[in-house]
């Protein structure tokens, strides 16, 4: 049961929401967590854990500024409002438990290598599979609409 | 006379005459006279007959020579005019005959046979004095020859009128009836002596001057011997022999006249023939073209040389018009220049080009002679092919220059054998002439050069025909030297090769300099290592060698750890020192085919190749990272020691070019410092994507900086005790376009190792400043701090740029205004340099404060170093304060450590009523915190103010 926490996130035609540079950051963001999962198996300082979840919200960062710019440009609070905002409002989510978890770990209260993986791969996986799905199936219609009346 | 000569008398046409008619004589002496009755019947006519013969041919003979007196000898011309006074007194002969009218005086046989020996007599003795005067008596000059006609006629005259007239004083010779006299018989008889001697001496003649008339006449002069034999053995026995006997007479007249017309006539002929025969065949032999032209530009005459020069057939060239082979002028021209020669132009000696059958051109030399022949005139003209001469002229200066020239020469056949070099071409290769003639080439080579390289050279050569480079061969002694080489194919017509030419000079002096000015170029002037540059080459190579090869080449970039902080505090000096130790240690681990360069700064770069696993490119790393941590004795006895981030990116897995596969090296050396230094970092595509946000990312900072997306909020500082606002940190807040506002929290830590976070820490300094001085002239007065970056601190000129702020923003910023606050984290790292600054920038009026305290050592030690004005009691203790002894007691612990230094204490992080009354309990009265107030724009801080000064004035 608890192997399961520690089995690299498979990249699956599931986590793909068919928009590339999403998938790209997506993979990214996959890898990174796998790979922070590795090393945390080998080495467990906090030195590691801070430059972990730092590496995590720079990328995160970057990568919800992409989605965010894309949901604006094509309109996504119109179609949906209540997606976008839930969406927005996951993100800012995800950034505060990053900066929780590494304020807690300059305050010397590590998180277990276990709670921060299931946490990651745990939003990670469902923000993917969920709400990313979501704005990804809207995108590619959109696309698919302008690209039809060119 | 010999035998030999005896029968090359016989064995001629002459000598078989002779002899033949010498044998016929003899064989009628033996047969039986014919019958007299017959022959006495016939003979008057036959006799007539025959004696007129004798006479025309006699005449045609006088005639001939005489009509060429003028070239012939006096021996010759007086023979004819002896035959002439012979035929006269023969035909008196006959005229006087008895059966014939009679002739002046009544004939008779007597008569007739005085006439017949006048003739017989003058015949011999002009044969005779032909034979004895060589051929040459004297007489009249040529002029005068005419006169011998007189002569003759008065000769002939004068005997003919004492036979005529005066028959008594003649002797008698024939008796009617009884027959000849004795004295006829005696001369007969004398007659054919004389005519035996005759022949033997001008046939003795012949054979000293071989004249072919003498062979004849020696043969005339016999057979007239002959003719007299006939009268002389056998006249009385028949008729008939008297009148073989003029047959012999007219046979000897026509070997005379053979003789005659062979030397007047036919010889000089003959002789004109082999004239113009041997003129022909010296015209034939000349090499020069000769021929000749009309005034008309016609070719009357050639040579066939002339002819073969120009490609043509003598029959041809009859045919043609100088203008169709002289190549440098028309018609018109040639006719101009003809009319010039005869005019006497003396130009007529001159090169120039003809045109060949096949249009070829050639250079020829022509001479040009006007030449008169009788009222014709003409042209000989003799041409000489130069062109081979031409030819010569420059393969002989070739020649020269090929000697003299001050650059090495070689030809090789299209084998590849050296066939020729000149003096230079010895000199450069330290080979003599003989040594290298018969070699190929590659007798030079130095093994400096790969196949590659030549098999690039011959494919240049059979391609364009051309190559050149700059080649290293080896001299004779060894020596290696180089040479600027260009060969050039040569071709024949059908544009085969058929030589090379090879140029060279030695270049060798060039090279050495421009190897120094390479290694200068090339090599960092401290260290000695490669540089940049040479590093870009050695990559490149590297790059190339692992292409095809299952061998990684390993692309290391390693950043020195702390080197400003070694520079800082022991100097340049030591730096330097240090540098040239860690290059001479990563030097001195690294294979001959592998290389160390030093970029500047503390960065170096290893390509370490032939790496056959990824353990081994660890091992090596290892080693490295190992080596360089060994302590360093800088200066005196002073340890140092320091610690190397290498990144590293493996080629060909990494099948990047060599500006990428350095840039991936870079990142990776980025993670390895991220990932707390003195390790090595391998490089993915997934760092690159990440470093790659990352750039984006500070890419956005700097604009949103410069577009006014940053703003400071201030969360106020309250101090319980007096219930006084004592200050407000100032806070940045990014109001990101698409992501909403941030919190420092959430950007910052991308900032810390970039140099961006110099510019927007400096942007802090400069708002805050500027808040504050507006608050102050609004009569607000506030000490504003500010958070600053390690990486600001670190900077040498850090209270440089601080003055320089206050400066410009507020100069009359009075003391304790403006305070910056440094974690303890920070501060502890570089603790004496901090001090400094600290110092540096306290002259400025600017206060410091020790943040986050308690989450570091928090020693006495280093409190009694650093020169602050407060502590702030990190948030984490405060938080949990609450329920947390052990927190509770630390703050108790950090308020008496401050107490302890006269310090202010501030706690952080207060978050309700309770925080503040437990704060206060421990006596702790400054405090900050949501609790309190949260961070605020600037605008709202004045209503704050406000409200908090009438809240606390109401408790």
């Amino acid at each position: 049961m608890m192997a399961a926490l520690y089995d690299p996130i498979e990249w699956t035609e599931k986590l793909m929401t068919g928009v590339p540079e999403i998938d790209n950051q997506h993979r990214v963001l996959v890898d990174s967590i796998n790979e922070a999962n590795v090393r945390l198996m080998s080495d467990h300082d906090i030195k590691l854990l801070e430059q972990i979840t730092k590496d995590l919200l720079s990328y995160a960062i970057y990568h919800f500024e992409t989605e965010e710019d894309l949901m604006q440009q094509m309109g996504y609070e119109h179609k949906s409002a209540a997606d976008a905002q839930l969406h927005q409002k996951q993100h800012r989510e995800f950034s505060a438990q990053v900066i929780a978890v590494r304020d807690g770990l300059r305050d010397g209260k590590a998180i277990s290598r276990e709670d921060l993986l299931s946490f990651l791969n745990g939003w990670l996986v469902s923000h993917i599979m969920n709400t990313d799905q979501r704005l990804g199936a809207f995108i590619k219609q959109k696309r698919n609409t302008a690209a039809a009346t060119q | 006379m010999q035998i030999t000569q005896f029968l090359k008398l016989i064995n001629s046409r002459a000598g078989y005459v002779a002899a033949f008619l010498s044998l016929l004589v003899g064989a009628l002496a033996l047969l039986p006279p014919p019958d007299p009755l017959t022959a006495k019947a016939v003979f008057p006519a036959t006799h007539a007959l025959l004696e007129i013969i004798s006479v025309i041919i006699g005449s045609a003979i006088f005639v001939l020579i005489w009509e060429s007196r003028h070239h012939r000898s006096s021996g010759t011309l007086l023979l004819g005019c002896g035959l002439m006074a012979t035929v006269a007194f023969d035909l008196g002969h006959l005229l006087s005959c008895p059966d014939m009218p009679d002739f002046f005086t009544p004939n008779s046989m007597e008569k007739a046979i005085n006439f017949w020996l006048a003739a017989r007599f003058t015949l011999t003795t002009s044969l005779l004095v032909y034979a004895l005067g060589h051929g040459r008596p004297p007489l009249p000059g040529k002029e005068n020859r005419s006169s011998l006609i007189f002569g003759t006629l008065g000769y002939f005259l004068a005997v003919s009128a004492i036979i005529l007239a005066y028959p008594a004083i003649i002797p008698a010779t024939f008796v009617p009836g009884i027959g000849p006299t004795a004295l006829l018989i005696f001369s007969d008889r004398l007659l054919l002596i004389l005519n035996l001697l005759t022949a033997l001496l001008i046939a003795r003649r012949y054979l000293v001057k071989q004249y072919s008339s003498d062979l004849w006449l020696a043969a005339t002069a016999w057979v007239l011997a002959l003719a007299s034999a006939f009268l002389t053995i056998r006249a009385t026995a028949s008729p008939t022999y008297a009148l073989l006997g003029i047959a012999y007479k007219i046979i000897a007249y026509l070997l005379a006249y053979w003789a005659l017309v062979s030397s007047i006539i036919r010889q000089p002929y003959e002789k004109l023939a082999s004239e113009s025969r041997r003129n022909r065949t010296i015209l034939e032999t000349a090499l020069d073209g000769i021929h000749v032209v009309d005034m008309n530009g016609r070719v009357i005459d050639t040579n066939s040389a002339f002819a073969g020069m120009l490609g043509y057939t003598v029959d041809e060239m009859l045919k043609l018009h100088v203008s169709d082979f002289e190549g440098t002028k028309t018609r018109e021209q040639v006719a101009e220049q003809i009319e010039a020669i005869r005019q006497g132009d003396r130009n007529t000696m001159f090169e120039t080009l003809l045109r060949h059958k096949d249009g070829k051109l050639i250079e020829a030399e022509v001479a040009i002679n006007l030449a008169h022949l009788s009222d014709e005139e003409f042209l000989v003209v003799s041409a000489r092919n130069i062109t081979d001469r031409k030819a010569a002229d420059s393969l002989r200066l070739a020649g020269e220059v090929f000697k003299h020239a001050h650059v090495g020469l070689l030809i090789t056949d299209n084998a590849g054998t050296i066939v020729e070099v000149n003096p230079v071409a010895c000199e450069i290769t330290g080979y003599e002439y003989d040594e290298l003639i018969g070699k190929n080439p590659s007798l030079l080579k130095s093994g400096q050069h790969t196949a590659d390289f030549y098999e690039e050279m011959w494919l240049s050569l059979c391609n364009q025909g051309f190559w050149s480079q700059e080649i290293c061969n080896r001299r004779k002694n060894g020596e290696l030297y180089y040479e600027l080489l260009s060969i050039t194919a040569i071709r024949d017509h059908t544009g085969h090769h058929i030589n090379y030419l090879a140029v060279f000079s030695d270049i060798t002096q060039r090279k050495i300099a421009e190897d120094q000015m390479r290694k200068i170029a090339h090599f960092d002037a401290l260290t000695g290592l490669p540089n940049r540059l040479l590093l870009a080459d050695r990559l490149d190579q590297a790059i190339a060698q692992h292409q095809r090869s299952s061998a990684s080449l390993a692309i290391c970039f390693m950043d020195l750890d702390g080197f400003k902080q070694i520079n800082d505090t022991l100097g340049h000096e030591a730096g330097d020192l240090l540098l040239k130790e860690v290059g001479a240690r990563l030097q001195a681990m690294l294979r001959g085919s592998d290389t160390v360069a030093r970029l500047g700064g503390d960065e170096f770069v290893m390509l370490i190749s032939g790496l056959n696993s990824d353990e081994e490119c660890i091992q090596a790393l290892e080693r490295v990272l190992h080596s360089v941590r060994r302590p360093y004795f800088l200066l005196g006895d002073t340890q140092s020691e320091i610690s190397v981030s290498i990144g590293v990116t493996l080629y060909p897995a990494d099948n990047a070019d060599a500006d990428s596969l350095m840039r991936h090296a870079d990142h990776a050396m980025y993670a390895a410092k991220q990932a707390g230094k003195n390790c090595f970092q391998l490089f993915d595509a997934r760092m690159e994507q990440r470093l790659q946000a990352r750039h984006d990312t500070l890419r956005r900072v700097a604009r949103g900086l410069t577009a006014g997306q940053f703003q400071l909020h201030y969360q106020p500082k309250v101090d319980y005790s007096n219930q006084q606002v004592i200050g407000v940190e100032a806070l940045i807040r990014w109001n990101h376009p698409i992501l909403g506002n941030l919190t420092p929290n959430e950007f910052l830590p991308l900032l810390e190792d970039d140099d961006l976070a110099l510019a927007l820490g400096e942007w802090v300094f400069r708002e805050a400043l500027r808040q504050g001085r507006q608050w102050e002239s609004e009569g607000i007065s506030l000490c504003i701090s500010v958070n600053a970056f390690p990486r600001q601190l670190q900077r040498p000129n850090f209270p440089g740029i601080v003055a320089k702020a206050i400066e410009d923003v507020w100069p009359e910023m009075a003391a304790g205004k403006f305070m910056i606050e440094i974690t303890e984290t920070a501060a502890l790292r570089e603790l004496d340099s901090i001090e400094k600054t600290i110092q540096a920038c306290r002259e400025q009026g600017v206060a410091f404060s020790l943040d986050d305290f308690g989450t570091g050592y928090s020693s006495l030690s280093y409190l009694r170093q650093l020169t602050v004005d407060e502590l702030k009691i990190d948030q984490s203790f405060v938080r949990d304060m609450l329920t947390d002894h052990e927190d509770l007691s630390i703050i108790n612990g950090l308020l008496g450590l401050g107490h302890a230094f006269k310090l202010k204490v501030v706690a952080e992080g207060v978050e309700s009523a309770e925080h503040v009354n437990a704060l206060l309990r421990l006596g702790c009265y400054c405090m900050q915190g949501y609790g309190i107030a949260r961070p605020m724009p600037a605008e709202k801080l004045v209503p704050w103010l406000q409200e908090f000064s009438q809240k606390t004035q109401r408790n």
